[in-house]
Protein backbone atom coordinates (compact mmCIF):
# COMPACT_ATOMS: atom_id res chain seq x y z
CA UNK A 1 0.00 0.00 0.00
CA UNK A 2 1.24 3.31 -0.90
CA UNK A 3 1.05 6.09 0.97
CA UNK A 4 -1.89 7.82 -1.38
CA UNK A 5 -3.53 4.68 -0.70
CA UNK A 6 -2.81 4.52 3.34
CA UNK A 7 -3.93 8.28 3.71
CA UNK A 8 -7.30 7.24 1.51
CA UNK A 9 -7.86 3.89 3.96
CA UNK A 10 -7.48 6.29 7.20
CA UNK A 11 -9.32 8.91 6.01
CA UNK A 12 -12.17 5.88 5.13
CA UNK A 13 -11.61 4.77 8.54
CA UNK A 14 -12.44 8.39 9.78
CA UNK A 15 -15.80 8.09 8.51
CA UNK A 16 -17.11 5.62 10.54
CA UNK A 17 -18.62 7.64 13.51
CA UNK A 18 -18.89 5.39 16.83
CA UNK A 19 -22.00 5.02 18.60
CA UNK A 20 -20.59 6.78 21.55
CA UNK A 21 -20.69 10.04 19.42
CA UNK A 22 -24.06 10.20 19.50
CA UNK A 23 -24.73 11.06 22.90
CA UNK A 24 -22.06 13.68 23.34
CA UNK A 25 -25.21 15.74 23.87
CA UNK A 26 -26.64 13.83 26.31
CA UNK A 27 -23.79 13.49 28.11
CA UNK A 28 -22.75 17.06 28.25
CA UNK A 29 -26.20 18.16 29.31
CA UNK A 30 -25.73 15.76 32.25
CA UNK A 31 -22.61 17.89 32.82
CA UNK A 32 -24.59 21.09 32.99
CA UNK A 33 -27.24 19.79 34.71
CA UNK A 34 -24.86 18.61 37.60
CA UNK A 35 -23.21 21.56 37.73
CA UNK A 36 -26.66 23.53 38.13
CA UNK A 37 -27.79 21.53 41.15
CA UNK A 38 -24.55 21.52 42.34
CA UNK A 39 -24.61 25.13 42.33
CA UNK A 40 -27.67 25.38 44.45
CA UNK A 41 -26.16 23.29 46.60
CA UNK A 42 -23.88 26.21 47.81
CA UNK A 43 -26.91 28.22 49.86
CA UNK A 44 -27.59 24.89 52.41
CA UNK A 45 -26.37 25.24 55.94
CA UNK A 46 -22.90 23.80 56.34
CA UNK A 47 -22.68 20.19 57.74
CA UNK A 48 -26.00 19.16 56.41
CA UNK A 49 -25.44 15.53 55.15
CA UNK A 50 -28.37 14.18 54.93
CA UNK A 51 -30.04 16.89 52.70
CA UNK A 52 -26.43 16.76 50.53
CA UNK A 53 -27.20 12.77 49.99
CA UNK A 54 -31.15 13.10 49.32
CA UNK A 55 -30.08 15.75 46.84
CA UNK A 56 -27.93 13.14 45.46
CA UNK A 57 -30.36 10.52 45.44
CA UNK A 58 -32.59 12.98 43.62
CA UNK A 59 -29.66 13.88 41.06
CA UNK A 60 -29.34 10.10 39.93
CA UNK A 61 -33.26 9.27 39.64
CA UNK A 62 -33.90 12.46 37.81
CA UNK A 63 -31.40 11.47 34.80
CA UNK A 64 -30.15 8.20 34.21
CA UNK A 65 -26.97 9.92 32.46
CA UNK A 66 -25.93 11.54 35.89
CA UNK A 67 -23.66 9.03 37.39
CA UNK A 68 -22.15 7.71 34.22
CA UNK A 69 -21.15 11.64 33.49
CA UNK A 70 -20.04 12.31 36.67
CA UNK A 71 -18.15 8.90 36.62
CA UNK A 72 -19.15 8.03 40.36
CA UNK A 73 -21.60 5.67 41.65
CA UNK A 74 -22.31 5.38 44.79
CA UNK A 75 -21.48 1.80 47.04
CA UNK A 76 -20.56 0.15 43.75
CA UNK A 77 -17.30 -0.46 45.27
CA UNK A 78 -19.03 -3.30 47.86
CA UNK A 79 -21.22 -4.76 45.21
CA UNK A 80 -19.13 -8.24 44.98
CA UNK A 81 -19.27 -8.25 48.13
CA UNK A 82 -23.06 -8.72 48.61
CA UNK A 83 -23.91 -11.01 45.48
CA UNK A 84 -22.26 -13.53 43.56
CA UNK A 85 -20.77 -11.65 40.20
CA UNK A 86 -20.35 -13.53 36.56
CA UNK A 87 -16.71 -12.27 35.33
CA UNK A 88 -18.12 -10.66 32.95
CA UNK A 89 -20.42 -8.54 35.48
CA UNK A 90 -17.34 -7.93 37.68
CA UNK A 91 -15.45 -6.60 34.63
CA UNK A 92 -18.42 -4.01 34.15
CA UNK A 93 -18.42 -3.17 37.67
CA UNK A 94 -14.59 -2.32 37.51
CA UNK A 95 -14.95 -0.25 34.29
CA UNK A 96 -18.47 1.81 36.38
CA UNK A 97 -20.12 0.36 33.44
CA UNK A 98 -23.26 0.52 35.76
CA UNK A 99 -26.59 2.41 35.44
CA UNK A 100 -27.65 3.48 39.19
CA UNK A 101 -31.70 3.06 39.43
CA UNK A 102 -32.51 3.94 43.05
CA UNK A 103 -36.35 3.11 42.46
CA UNK A 104 -38.22 1.69 45.08
CA UNK A 105 -41.91 0.20 45.92
CA UNK A 106 -43.54 -0.93 49.18
CA UNK A 107 -46.56 -1.60 50.23
CA UNK A 108 -48.31 -1.82 53.52
CA UNK A 109 -47.73 -5.24 54.18
CA UNK A 110 -44.07 -4.78 54.87
CA UNK A 111 -43.48 -6.01 51.77
CA UNK A 112 -40.98 -3.51 50.12
CA UNK A 113 -38.08 -3.67 47.28
CA UNK A 114 -35.52 -1.04 45.70
CA UNK A 115 -33.61 -1.76 42.52
CA UNK A 116 -30.12 -0.28 43.16
CA UNK A 117 -28.41 -0.64 39.58
CA UNK A 118 -29.03 -2.05 36.38
CA UNK A 119 -26.17 -3.20 34.82
CA UNK A 120 -27.43 -3.65 30.98
CA UNK A 121 -26.57 -3.76 27.34
CA UNK A 122 -28.59 -4.46 23.85
CA UNK A 123 -29.12 -8.33 24.96
CA UNK A 124 -29.33 -8.47 28.75
CA UNK A 125 -30.30 -6.83 31.89
CA UNK A 126 -28.90 -6.96 35.12
CA UNK A 127 -31.42 -5.61 37.91
CA UNK A 128 -29.66 -5.63 41.38
CA UNK A 129 -32.22 -5.12 44.31
CA UNK A 130 -32.91 -5.29 47.59
CA UNK A 131 -36.23 -7.46 48.71
CA UNK A 132 -37.93 -7.35 52.28
CA UNK A 133 -41.41 -9.35 53.45
CA UNK A 134 -43.05 -12.04 50.92
CA UNK A 135 -40.54 -10.63 47.91
CA UNK A 136 -38.53 -13.27 46.52
CA UNK A 137 -37.90 -11.85 42.82
CA UNK A 138 -40.89 -12.93 40.94
CA UNK A 139 -42.07 -10.44 38.75
CA UNK A 140 -43.84 -9.61 35.95
CA UNK A 141 -42.43 -7.07 32.85
CA UNK A 142 -43.95 -5.00 30.28
CA UNK A 143 -43.23 -5.69 27.51
CA UNK A 144 -43.45 -8.98 27.92
CA UNK A 145 -42.01 -11.16 25.25
CA UNK A 146 -42.14 -14.89 25.10
CA UNK A 147 -37.81 -14.14 24.11
CA UNK A 148 -36.96 -13.43 27.28
CA UNK A 149 -35.57 -15.36 29.78
CA UNK A 150 -34.99 -14.48 33.57
CA UNK A 151 -33.02 -16.21 36.03
CA UNK A 152 -32.37 -15.35 40.20
CA UNK A 153 -29.28 -14.75 41.74
CA UNK A 154 -29.65 -15.10 45.57
CA UNK A 155 -27.71 -12.89 48.13
CA UNK A 156 -24.19 -13.50 49.48
CA UNK A 157 -24.80 -14.10 53.21
CA UNK A 158 -25.32 -11.11 55.72
CA UNK A 159 -26.64 -9.49 52.30
CA UNK A 160 -30.35 -8.49 50.97
CA UNK A 161 -28.78 -7.91 47.05
CA UNK A 162 -30.33 -10.12 44.44
CA UNK A 163 -29.53 -10.02 41.00
CA UNK A 164 -32.22 -10.89 38.78
CA UNK A 165 -30.87 -11.67 34.90
CA UNK A 166 -33.00 -11.19 31.86
CA UNK A 167 -31.83 -12.57 28.45
CA UNK A 168 -33.43 -11.02 25.68
CA UNK A 169 -32.74 -14.31 22.95
CA UNK A 170 -33.91 -12.53 19.32
CA UNK A 171 -35.45 -8.97 20.33
CA UNK A 172 -33.44 -6.27 22.14
CA UNK A 173 -33.56 -4.72 25.33
CA UNK A 174 -36.45 -2.22 25.22
CA UNK A 175 -35.55 1.33 26.51
CA UNK A 176 -38.02 1.04 29.08
CA UNK A 177 -39.26 -1.90 31.43
CA UNK A 178 -42.32 -1.82 33.58
CA UNK A 179 -41.57 -4.11 36.39
CA UNK A 180 -43.88 -5.67 38.80
CA UNK A 181 -42.43 -7.69 41.83
CA UNK A 182 -44.51 -10.18 43.31
CA UNK A 183 -44.90 -10.44 47.08
CA UNK A 184 -46.84 -13.80 47.36
CA UNK A 185 -50.91 -13.09 45.72
CA UNK A 186 -49.86 -9.63 46.17
CA UNK A 187 -48.10 -7.14 43.14
CA UNK A 188 -46.03 -4.40 44.49
CA UNK A 189 -46.85 -0.98 43.31
CA UNK A 190 -44.91 -1.27 39.84
CA UNK A 191 -41.07 0.40 38.88
CA UNK A 192 -40.68 2.40 35.75
CA UNK A 193 -37.26 1.74 34.72
CA UNK A 194 -35.65 3.46 31.53
CA UNK A 195 -32.30 2.06 30.45
CA UNK A 196 -29.80 5.02 29.63
CA UNK A 197 -29.11 4.85 26.10
CA UNK A 198 -25.64 4.55 25.72
CA UNK A 199 -25.69 1.29 27.70
CA UNK A 200 -28.65 -0.20 25.41
CA UNK A 201 -26.31 0.10 22.35
CA UNK A 202 -23.53 -1.18 23.67
CA UNK A 203 -22.52 -4.63 21.71
CA UNK A 204 -20.80 -5.71 18.49
CA UNK A 205 -21.07 -8.14 15.64
CA UNK A 206 -18.85 -10.24 14.30
CA UNK A 207 -19.83 -11.63 11.03
CA UNK A 208 -17.53 -14.72 10.16
CA UNK A 209 -20.19 -17.43 7.61
CA UNK A 210 -17.96 -19.67 8.24
CA UNK A 211 -18.42 -23.69 7.67
CA UNK A 212 -16.88 -26.21 10.34
CA UNK A 213 -16.98 -30.14 10.17
CA UNK A 214 -17.30 -31.32 13.75
CA UNK A 215 -18.36 -35.02 14.62
CA UNK A 216 -18.66 -35.96 11.32
CA UNK A 217 -21.47 -32.65 11.07
CA UNK A 218 -21.14 -29.45 9.15
CA UNK A 219 -22.30 -26.15 11.55
CA UNK A 220 -22.25 -22.61 10.06
CA UNK A 221 -20.72 -19.93 12.05
CA UNK A 222 -22.70 -17.06 11.31
CA UNK A 223 -21.66 -14.77 13.71
CA UNK A 224 -19.97 -13.58 17.02
CA UNK A 225 -21.52 -11.11 19.08
CA UNK A 226 -19.68 -9.34 21.84
CA UNK A 227 -21.67 -7.35 24.81
CA UNK A 228 -20.21 -5.71 28.09
CA UNK A 229 -22.62 -8.61 29.87
CA UNK A 230 -21.81 -11.94 27.98
CA UNK A 231 -20.94 -13.18 24.37
CA UNK A 232 -22.87 -14.80 21.81
CA UNK A 233 -22.07 -17.11 18.85
CA UNK A 234 -24.16 -18.12 16.49
CA UNK A 235 -24.77 -21.22 14.72
CA UNK A 236 -26.65 -22.67 11.69
CA UNK A 237 -26.51 -26.66 11.18
CA UNK A 238 -27.05 -27.99 7.90
CA UNK A 239 -30.01 -29.88 6.98
CA UNK A 240 -28.37 -32.80 6.14
CA UNK A 241 -26.94 -33.79 9.37
CA UNK A 242 -27.82 -36.40 11.09
CA UNK A 243 -27.60 -35.53 15.10
CA UNK A 244 -28.67 -31.97 16.42
CA UNK A 245 -25.78 -30.14 18.31
CA UNK A 246 -26.88 -29.40 21.81
CA UNK A 247 -24.36 -28.45 23.40
CA UNK A 248 -19.96 -26.81 22.66
CA UNK A 249 -17.08 -26.80 24.47
CA UNK A 250 -15.89 -23.35 23.20
CA UNK A 251 -13.56 -20.78 24.64
CA UNK A 252 -13.38 -17.47 23.22
CA UNK A 253 -9.30 -15.98 23.64
CA UNK A 254 -7.91 -12.30 22.30
CA UNK A 255 -4.42 -11.64 21.62
CA UNK A 256 -3.61 -10.87 25.29
CA UNK A 257 -3.98 -14.19 26.64
CA UNK A 258 -7.46 -13.75 28.11
CA UNK A 259 -9.53 -16.69 27.38
CA UNK A 260 -12.98 -17.01 28.55
CA UNK A 261 -15.26 -19.55 28.39
CA UNK A 262 -18.89 -20.63 28.47
CA UNK A 263 -21.63 -18.85 31.36
CA UNK A 264 -21.94 -21.15 34.34
CA UNK A 265 -24.53 -19.22 36.52
CA UNK A 266 -27.04 -18.70 33.80
CA UNK A 267 -28.43 -19.39 30.39
CA UNK A 268 -25.58 -21.13 28.47
CA UNK A 269 -27.26 -21.88 25.12
CA UNK A 270 -30.54 -21.30 23.49
CA UNK A 271 -32.53 -22.62 20.58
CA UNK A 272 -36.01 -22.79 18.89
CA UNK A 273 -38.34 -24.77 16.95
CA UNK A 274 -36.20 -28.11 16.91
CA UNK A 275 -33.47 -29.23 19.13
CA UNK A 276 -30.29 -27.40 17.39
CA UNK A 277 -28.76 -25.28 19.95
CA UNK A 278 -28.65 -22.04 17.44
CA UNK A 279 -27.38 -19.80 20.08
CA UNK A 280 -24.26 -20.69 22.53
CA UNK A 281 -23.39 -17.56 25.45
CA UNK A 282 -19.85 -17.18 26.95
CA UNK A 283 -18.40 -14.98 29.30
CA UNK A 284 -17.63 -11.43 27.91
CA UNK A 285 -14.14 -10.10 26.50
CA UNK A 286 -15.54 -6.69 26.06
CA UNK A 287 -13.16 -4.82 28.75
CA UNK A 288 -10.24 -7.21 27.93
CA UNK A 289 -8.67 -4.75 25.80
CA UNK A 290 -7.37 -7.11 23.05
CA UNK A 291 -8.60 -6.48 19.88
CA UNK A 292 -7.97 -10.43 18.28
CA UNK A 293 -9.94 -12.85 19.15
CA UNK A 294 -9.71 -16.89 18.26
CA UNK A 295 -12.63 -19.28 19.19
CA UNK A 296 -11.85 -22.39 20.11
CA UNK A 297 -13.89 -25.78 19.98
CA UNK A 298 -12.77 -28.57 22.10
CA UNK A 299 -15.80 -30.70 21.56
CA UNK A 300 -19.90 -30.92 21.59
CA UNK A 301 -22.51 -33.15 22.43
CA UNK A 302 -24.89 -33.93 20.30
CA UNK A 303 -28.53 -35.68 20.09
CA UNK A 304 -28.73 -37.83 17.24
CA UNK A 305 -32.14 -37.53 15.07
CA UNK A 306 -33.30 -41.43 15.13
CA UNK A 307 -32.72 -41.09 19.05
CA UNK A 308 -35.10 -38.33 20.03
CA UNK A 309 -37.47 -40.23 21.92
CA UNK A 310 -36.52 -43.24 24.29
CA UNK A 311 -38.49 -46.01 25.42
CA UNK A 312 -38.55 -47.72 28.91
CA UNK A 313 -40.33 -50.72 29.87
CA UNK A 314 -42.47 -49.94 32.74
CA UNK A 315 -42.44 -53.51 33.56
CA UNK A 316 -38.62 -54.57 33.01
CA UNK A 317 -37.04 -51.14 33.01
CA UNK A 318 -35.46 -52.33 29.76
CA UNK A 319 -34.57 -49.27 27.50
CA UNK A 320 -33.91 -49.19 23.39
CA UNK A 321 -30.63 -47.28 24.28
CA UNK A 322 -29.15 -44.84 27.21
CA UNK A 323 -28.19 -41.29 26.63
CA UNK A 324 -24.75 -39.75 26.28
CA UNK A 325 -22.92 -40.96 29.79
CA UNK A 326 -25.85 -42.65 31.34
CA UNK A 327 -24.51 -45.95 33.43
CA UNK A 328 -28.04 -46.98 34.11
CA UNK A 329 -31.95 -46.42 33.99
CA UNK A 330 -34.55 -47.92 36.24
CA UNK A 331 -38.37 -46.90 36.58
CA UNK A 332 -40.77 -47.89 39.51
CA UNK A 333 -44.82 -47.94 39.49
CA UNK A 334 -45.72 -45.99 42.04
CA UNK A 335 -49.13 -44.22 43.54
CA UNK A 336 -48.24 -40.89 42.84
CA UNK A 337 -46.88 -42.28 39.67
CA UNK A 338 -43.87 -43.77 37.71
CA UNK A 339 -40.54 -43.05 38.77
CA UNK A 340 -37.67 -42.98 36.64
CA UNK A 341 -33.93 -42.98 38.01
CA UNK A 342 -30.75 -42.25 35.50
CA UNK A 343 -27.10 -42.60 37.10
CA UNK A 344 -24.95 -41.17 34.63
CA UNK A 345 -21.06 -40.01 34.53
CA UNK A 346 -20.38 -36.42 35.68
CA UNK A 347 -18.71 -34.68 32.81
CA UNK A 348 -16.65 -31.23 32.77
CA UNK A 349 -19.73 -29.21 34.27
CA UNK A 350 -20.61 -31.44 36.65
CA UNK A 351 -24.10 -32.64 36.77
CA UNK A 352 -26.38 -31.89 33.76
CA UNK A 353 -30.18 -32.49 33.04
CA UNK A 354 -30.37 -35.75 31.16
CA UNK A 355 -33.61 -35.63 30.19
CA UNK A 356 -36.27 -33.16 28.69
CA UNK A 357 -39.41 -32.56 30.61
CA UNK A 358 -42.37 -33.59 28.23
CA UNK A 359 -42.84 -37.06 28.17
CA UNK A 360 -45.35 -39.79 26.12
CA UNK A 361 -47.26 -42.68 26.75
CA UNK A 362 -47.84 -45.21 24.38
CA UNK A 363 -50.77 -43.28 22.88
CA UNK A 364 -49.05 -40.31 22.55
CA UNK A 365 -50.59 -38.59 25.42
CA UNK A 366 -48.47 -35.99 26.81
CA UNK A 367 -47.19 -35.54 30.90
CA UNK A 368 -44.81 -32.74 31.80
CA UNK A 369 -42.10 -33.27 34.63
CA UNK A 370 -42.17 -30.96 37.12
CA UNK A 371 -39.38 -31.28 39.56
CA UNK A 372 -36.42 -33.04 39.01
CA UNK A 373 -33.62 -34.48 42.12
CA UNK A 374 -29.83 -34.24 41.27
CA UNK A 375 -27.60 -36.03 43.65
CA UNK A 376 -24.15 -37.57 43.37
CA UNK A 377 -24.07 -41.13 44.16
CA UNK A 378 -22.39 -42.15 47.59
CA UNK A 379 -18.99 -43.93 47.25
CA UNK A 380 -18.43 -42.81 43.69
CA UNK A 381 -17.62 -39.13 43.10
CA UNK A 382 -18.00 -39.89 39.27
CA UNK A 383 -21.38 -40.60 39.20
CA UNK A 384 -24.75 -38.71 39.90
CA UNK A 385 -28.04 -39.69 39.67
CA UNK A 386 -31.77 -38.01 38.10
CA UNK A 387 -34.49 -38.81 39.13
CA UNK A 388 -38.14 -37.55 38.70
CA UNK A 389 -41.89 -38.70 39.39
CA UNK A 390 -43.89 -38.57 36.25
CA UNK A 391 -47.53 -38.02 38.19
CA UNK A 392 -50.28 -40.28 36.95
CA UNK A 393 -48.36 -41.79 34.21
CA UNK A 394 -49.98 -45.40 33.69
CA UNK A 395 -48.36 -47.76 30.08
CA UNK A 396 -46.57 -50.16 29.37
CA UNK A 397 -43.90 -48.18 27.91
CA UNK A 398 -42.49 -44.27 28.92
CA UNK A 399 -41.06 -42.60 26.06
CA UNK A 400 -38.62 -40.05 27.42
CA UNK A 401 -36.86 -37.55 25.48
CA UNK A 402 -32.79 -37.10 25.78
CA UNK A 403 -31.03 -34.33 25.89
CA UNK A 404 -27.83 -35.89 24.68
CA UNK A 405 -26.84 -39.28 22.78
CA UNK A 406 -23.32 -38.69 21.79
CA UNK A 407 -20.00 -36.64 22.50
CA UNK A 408 -17.29 -35.42 20.31
CA UNK A 409 -14.29 -34.71 21.68
CA UNK A 410 -11.58 -33.27 19.92
CA UNK A 411 -7.24 -33.53 20.66
CA UNK A 412 -6.91 -30.49 18.09
CA UNK A 413 -9.30 -28.11 18.79
CA UNK A 414 -10.85 -26.27 15.74
CA UNK A 415 -9.90 -22.91 16.12
CA UNK A 416 -11.22 -19.80 14.08
CA UNK A 417 -9.68 -16.20 14.00
CA UNK A 418 -12.12 -13.61 14.41
CA UNK A 419 -11.62 -10.72 11.72
CA UNK A 420 -9.79 -7.67 13.58
CA UNK A 421 -13.26 -4.87 13.70
CA UNK B 1 -27.06 31.61 21.83
CA UNK B 2 -29.62 29.12 23.90
CA UNK B 3 -28.54 26.03 24.68
CA UNK B 4 -30.43 24.45 21.98
CA UNK B 5 -28.94 26.44 19.46
CA UNK B 6 -25.61 25.41 20.93
CA UNK B 7 -26.33 21.70 20.74
CA UNK B 8 -27.51 22.17 17.37
CA UNK B 9 -24.35 23.59 15.81
CA UNK B 10 -22.85 21.35 18.06
CA UNK B 11 -24.75 18.47 16.37
CA UNK B 12 -23.60 19.51 13.06
CA UNK B 13 -19.82 19.86 14.33
CA UNK B 14 -19.68 16.56 15.66
CA UNK B 15 -17.88 14.32 12.50
CA UNK B 16 -15.02 17.31 12.15
CA UNK B 17 -14.57 17.28 15.72
CA UNK B 18 -13.96 13.56 15.74
CA UNK B 19 -11.88 13.33 13.12
CA UNK B 20 -9.52 15.99 14.46
CA UNK B 21 -9.68 14.49 17.47
CA UNK B 22 -8.63 11.14 16.43
CA UNK B 23 -6.09 11.53 14.58
CA UNK B 24 -4.70 13.79 17.72
CA UNK B 25 -5.40 11.15 20.02
CA UNK B 26 -4.86 7.80 18.03
CA UNK B 27 -8.23 6.06 19.68
CA UNK B 28 -11.94 6.16 19.32
CA UNK B 29 -12.03 6.22 23.06
CA UNK B 30 -9.43 8.73 23.52
CA UNK B 31 -11.16 10.81 20.61
CA UNK B 32 -15.29 10.61 22.08
CA UNK B 33 -13.83 11.99 25.55
CA UNK B 34 -12.59 15.06 24.07
CA UNK B 35 -15.22 16.07 21.78
CA UNK B 36 -17.30 15.76 25.05
CA UNK B 37 -14.93 17.79 27.20
CA UNK B 38 -14.30 20.14 24.41
CA UNK B 39 -18.23 20.86 23.82
CA UNK B 40 -18.56 20.89 27.77
CA UNK B 41 -15.74 23.73 27.33
CA UNK B 42 -17.50 25.81 24.09
CA UNK B 43 -21.11 25.27 26.18
CA UNK B 44 -19.62 27.86 29.26
CA UNK B 45 -17.33 29.80 26.94
CA UNK B 46 -20.11 30.20 24.53
CA UNK B 47 -20.81 34.10 25.53
CA UNK B 48 -17.65 34.83 24.11
CA UNK B 49 -18.43 33.70 20.36
CA UNK B 50 -19.43 36.78 18.89
CA UNK B 51 -20.09 35.48 15.81
CA UNK B 52 -22.05 32.47 15.82
CA UNK B 53 -21.27 31.94 11.87
CA UNK B 54 -17.92 30.29 12.75
CA UNK B 55 -19.02 28.19 15.73
CA UNK B 56 -17.53 25.13 13.67
CA UNK B 57 -13.72 27.03 13.98
CA UNK B 58 -13.82 28.26 17.30
CA UNK B 59 -15.14 24.71 18.73
CA UNK B 60 -12.12 23.40 16.65
CA UNK B 61 -9.53 25.58 18.29
CA UNK B 62 -11.57 24.89 21.79
CA UNK B 63 -10.71 20.84 20.82
CA UNK B 64 -7.41 21.37 19.51
CA UNK B 65 -6.25 22.65 23.10
CA UNK B 66 -8.34 20.28 25.22
CA UNK B 67 -6.20 17.75 22.73
CA UNK B 68 -3.00 19.22 23.42
CA UNK B 69 -4.19 19.27 27.33
CA UNK B 70 -4.69 15.05 26.84
CA UNK B 71 -1.53 14.67 24.86
CA UNK B 72 1.00 16.87 27.56
CA UNK B 73 -0.73 13.97 30.40
CA UNK B 74 0.17 11.61 28.44
CA UNK B 75 3.79 12.90 28.22
CA UNK B 76 4.13 13.59 31.98
CA UNK B 77 3.38 9.99 32.54
CA UNK B 78 6.05 8.91 30.10
CA UNK B 79 9.77 8.71 31.39
CA UNK B 80 12.01 11.08 29.89
CA UNK B 81 13.90 7.98 28.58
CA UNK B 82 10.84 6.44 26.24
CA UNK B 83 9.72 9.93 24.53
CA UNK B 84 10.01 9.14 20.76
CA UNK B 85 12.78 11.31 18.84
CA UNK B 86 11.47 11.74 15.05
CA UNK B 87 14.37 12.27 12.70
CA UNK B 88 13.19 13.52 9.15
CA UNK B 89 13.70 10.48 7.38
CA UNK B 90 11.81 8.74 10.10
CA UNK B 91 8.48 9.25 8.90
CA UNK B 92 8.79 7.73 5.55
CA UNK B 93 9.17 4.57 8.05
CA UNK B 94 6.31 4.98 9.97
CA UNK B 95 2.31 4.47 9.31
CA UNK B 96 0.89 7.17 7.95
CA UNK B 97 -1.54 8.07 11.25
CA UNK B 98 1.99 7.52 13.51
CA UNK B 99 3.67 9.74 11.52
CA UNK B 100 1.14 12.01 11.98
CA UNK B 101 0.96 12.14 15.49
CA UNK B 102 4.58 12.75 15.56
CA UNK B 103 5.04 15.40 13.31
CA UNK B 104 5.71 19.15 15.23
CA UNK B 105 2.24 20.29 16.73
CA UNK B 106 2.46 23.06 14.32
CA UNK B 107 2.66 21.16 11.12
CA UNK B 108 0.29 18.68 12.93
CA UNK B 109 -2.83 20.69 13.37
CA UNK B 110 -2.21 21.90 9.74
CA UNK B 111 -2.60 18.67 8.04
CA UNK B 112 -4.94 17.31 10.27
CA UNK B 113 -7.29 20.14 10.09
CA UNK B 114 -6.89 20.19 6.35
CA UNK B 115 -6.81 16.67 4.92
CA UNK B 116 -8.44 14.60 7.31
CA UNK B 117 -11.00 16.68 8.74
CA UNK B 118 -12.11 18.44 6.09
CA UNK B 119 -11.37 22.17 7.13
CA UNK B 120 -10.40 24.70 3.89
CA UNK B 121 -8.10 26.73 3.58
CA UNK B 122 -9.85 29.52 5.18
CA UNK B 123 -11.70 27.94 8.08
CA UNK B 124 -8.25 26.42 9.04
CA UNK B 125 -6.76 29.88 8.97
CA UNK B 126 -9.82 31.06 11.10
CA UNK B 127 -9.17 28.19 13.58
CA UNK B 128 -5.46 28.57 13.70
CA UNK B 129 -5.51 32.04 13.75
CA UNK B 130 -3.16 31.83 11.10
CA UNK B 131 -2.54 34.32 8.33
CA UNK B 132 -3.84 31.99 4.78
CA UNK B 133 0.17 31.99 3.67
CA UNK B 134 1.24 30.31 6.71
CA UNK B 135 -1.11 27.76 6.89
CA UNK B 136 -0.12 27.03 3.28
CA UNK B 137 3.77 26.74 3.81
CA UNK B 138 3.05 24.85 6.68
CA UNK B 139 0.51 22.44 4.81
CA UNK B 140 3.50 21.94 1.87
CA UNK B 141 6.22 20.93 4.83
CA UNK B 142 4.09 18.10 6.52
CA UNK B 143 3.12 16.74 3.21
CA UNK B 144 7.00 16.48 2.04
CA UNK B 145 7.96 15.41 5.96
CA UNK B 146 5.00 12.49 5.19
CA UNK B 147 5.80 11.65 1.72
CA UNK B 148 2.37 12.56 0.73
CA UNK B 149 1.12 14.09 -2.27
CA UNK B 150 -2.35 15.48 -1.99
CA UNK B 151 -3.72 17.85 -4.37
CA UNK B 152 -4.58 21.51 -3.07
CA UNK B 153 -7.08 23.23 -5.26
CA UNK B 154 -6.77 26.24 -3.17
CA UNK B 155 -3.46 27.27 -3.17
Amino acid sequence: MDRYQEYQALAGRLEALPPALEYTEQRVRARIAARRRWARLIGLPAGTVAALFLMFVVLVNASTTTAYAMGRIPGLAGLAARVALSPSLSAAVENKYVQPMELSARDDRGNRVTVEYVIVDRKQVNIFFTASGRVTGEIEHTPATDNCVSSLTSPREDSALYKLTLDYLDSDVPAMLDLTFLAGDEKLPTLQMAFDPYFTQQGRVVVLDQWIELGGQRILIKDVEIYPTHVRVRLEDDPANTMWLHSLELTLADSLGNRVAAVKNGISASGSATPFMAVHMLESVYFSGGKDFTLAITGAGWLEKDKERLAISTKTGQADFLPRGVRSISVQQTAPGLEVCARAELAGQGMRQIFYSLCFDPLGNEYNIDQWRSVMVEGDEALFEESFTVEGFEGEYILLQPIETAYTSLDRPIQIDLPRQ
Amino acid sequence: MTDDQYFGRLGQAKPLLYKTAFMYLGSESAAVDAVDEAAYKGWRGRKKLRQPEYFSTWITRILINVCNDALRRRLRELPMENLPQQAAEDYDSLPLADAVSRLPEELRQVVVLRYFSGLTLEETARALGLPRGTVTSRQKRALALLRLQLEDDEQ
